[in-house]
C-alpha cells in the first residue's frame, strides 16, 4: 500500500516540478510510460486479487521500465529499434489489456 | 481473455494429458495468462518471516522512496510527451522561415555578384579605354544593349494585378504567358530596358511559371506585377496601343478582370541583369581596331 502512496506523491511532485528529461533519454520516454502502466495495472490487479505487495510491485515497477527502455535502446544499437518497440508494446499491451479486463471482472462483476 | 483468467484460477499446473487445442498459440496464451506478475502469487505464497520492527520500517522507506522517484519519473515522462504535440513549431512556419533564410542569402549573393561585376565593369574600362577608346566605346554599348548594366532614364511603367473580383479564381491570375506577351509588345514598341519587380528583362531572359508563381531567370515574384520600361514613353504608348499585346490586356481586364495601369514616369532607375557570362567570342579583326589585347572580351 505505500508503495502507491509513494507513486501518488511522486507524481504530484513531478506536476508541480517539471523537470525536463535529458535529450538523449527521450527516445526511451514512451515505451518506459508503457511498461509503466503495465506494472501499475498489474498492481491495481493484484490490489484487487489480494496479493498486493508492496516489494513486488516496486520491483517490477522499477525493472519493467529498466528493461524496455534497454530493449529499446539495444534495439537502436542493432538497427531494429522500431521492431523491438513494436514487440514489447505488443507484449505490455496484451498485459495491459488482461489485467484491465481482470479488473473489471472484479469491479463490475460481468 | 476468459480462458486466460479461468486457466489462471485453476492453476498453471494443472495441464489436460492430451495436447491442447491452442498449443499453436502457446505464446499468446502465456502472455495473457500470466498477464498478472508471478510474483504476487509467489510473495502471497511465502511465508512472512519475522522481521524486527526496524527492518520493517527500512523496508517501507525503501519502497516508499523508490514509488516516489518512480510516480516522478512516469508523469514527468508522460508531460514530456504530451508537450512537443501541443506546442511544436508548425511545419509551415519552418518552411517559411527557411523560405525566407534563403531568399536573403540568395540575395546576399547577388548583392555580392553585382559589387564583384562593378569590380570587373570598372577594370575592363581601365583596361580597353586607356588602349582601345574604340573597342570600350563598342563594349559599353553591347553592355547596354545586352542588359549586363544598370540603366536610368525616363519611360512607361505598367502594373499589373490579380483580379480582385474573384481571388479564388486561378483563371483569372495574371499567367506567365501574359507578360510574355506584354513584354515581347513593349520590346516591339521601342522599349530599350525593361525590368519587371527589380528583374532586368534580357534577350535571354526565360519567362515561366512554376506552379502558381511566375519566374522571371528563376527568380520568383509576387503581384502585382510592376513592368518598368525605360525609352520614349510617347513612342512607346502609341506602338504599344496598335500592337496585339494591347489587345490582349484589354482582353484580360475585360474578361478576369485583371488590373492594368500605366503611367509615365521621368525617372526610373532599372538594375543590371547581374550574371554575364562569356557564351561567344570573335576574334577581332586586328587591322581595324589596332589592339588584340582584348580580343575576347567583347560580348
Amino acid at each position: 500500500m505505500i508503495a502507491l502512496i509513494g507513486l501518488v506523491i511522486g507524481a504530484v511532485i513531478g506536476v508541480f516540478l517539471e523537470p525536463t528529461v535529458p535529450l538523449a533519454l527521450q527516445p526511451y520516454l514512451p515505451i518506459a510510460v508503457v511498461a509503466a502502466l503495465d506494472a501499475l495495472f498489474g498492481g491495481l490487479r493484484a490490489l484487487l486479487d489480494g496479493v498486493f505487495n508492496d516489494r513486488v510491485f516496486v520491483v517490477s515497477f522499477l525493472s519493467n521500465v529498466v528493461v524496455a527502455a534497454f530493449i529499446v535502446y539495444l534495439g537502436d544499437q542493432l538497427g531494429v529499434g522500431t521492431q523491438l518497440s513494436t514487440a514489447v508494446v505488443v507484449v505490455l499491451g496484451i498485459r495491459i489489456f488482461a489485467n484491465a479486463a481482470a479488473i473489471r471482472r472484479h469491479l463490475l462483476k460481468a | 481473455m476468459t480462458t486466460g483468467a479461468a486457466s489462471e484460477r485453476t492453476g498453471e499446473g494443472v495441464r489436460p494429458p492430451a495436447r491442447r487445442l491452442d498449443a499453436s498459440m502457446g505464446l499468446l496464451t502465456d502472455v495473457v495468462s500470466k498477464a498478472l506478475d508471478p510474483g504476487y502469487a509467489e510473495a502471497a505464497a511465502r511465508t512472512e518471516e519475522a522481521r524486527s520492527p526496524a527492518s520493517r520500517a527500512a523496508r517501507g522507506g525503501a519502497h516508499l522512496l523508490l514509488a516516489v522517484g518512480l510516480g516522478m519519473v512516469t508523469v514527468v515522462a508522460v508531460t514530456q510527451l504530451r508537450a512537443p504535440a501541443l506546442s511544436g513549431p508548425d511545419p509551415r512556419d519552418l518552411l517559411e522561415r527557411e523560405i525566407a533564410d534563403r531568399t536573403a542569402e540568395a540575395d546576399g549573393l547577388a548583392s555580392d555578384i553585382e559589387v564583384l561585376s562593378a569590380e570587373v565593369a570598372q577594370i575592363q574600362a581601365d583596361a580597353v579605354a586607356a588602349v582601345n577608346p574604340g573597342l570600350f566605346a563598342q563594349l559599353e554599348e553591347f553592355e547596354l544593349a545586352s542588359g549586363a548594366v544598370a540603366v536610368t532614364g525616363s519611360g512607361l511603367v505598367m502594373v499589373l494585378d490579380d483580379t480582385a473580383v474573384d481571388p479564388e479564381n486561378e483563371e483569372a491570375r495574371v499567367q506567365d504567358v501574359d507578360l510574355q506577351i506584354v513584354t515581347n509588345g513593349l520590346w516591339a514598341a521601342g522599349a530599350e530596358a525593361i525590368a519587371i519587380n527589380g528583374q532586368r528583362l534580357t534577350s535571354l531572359s526565360a519567362i515561366r511559371s512554376a506552379g502558381q508563381a511566375i519566374l522571371v531567370d528563376l527568380n520568383p515574384l509576387n503581384p502585382p506585377y510592376r513592368i518598368e520600361v525605360v525609352g520614349d514613353s510617347h513612342r512607346i504608348q502609341t506602338e504599344f496601343a496598335r500592337s496585339s499585346a494591347a489587345n490582349h490586356l484589354a482582353f484580360l481586364s475585360g474578361t478576369f478582370g485583371i488590373t492594368v495601369d500605366t503611367s509615365a514616369d521621368s525617372s526610373l532607375e532599372l538594375p543590371g541583369a547581374g550574371n554575364r557570362s562569356l557564351r561567344h567570342a570573335d576574334p577581332i579583326d586586328v587591322a581595324s581596331s589596332g589592339s588584340d589585347k582584348e580580343g575576347k572580351s567583347s560580348p
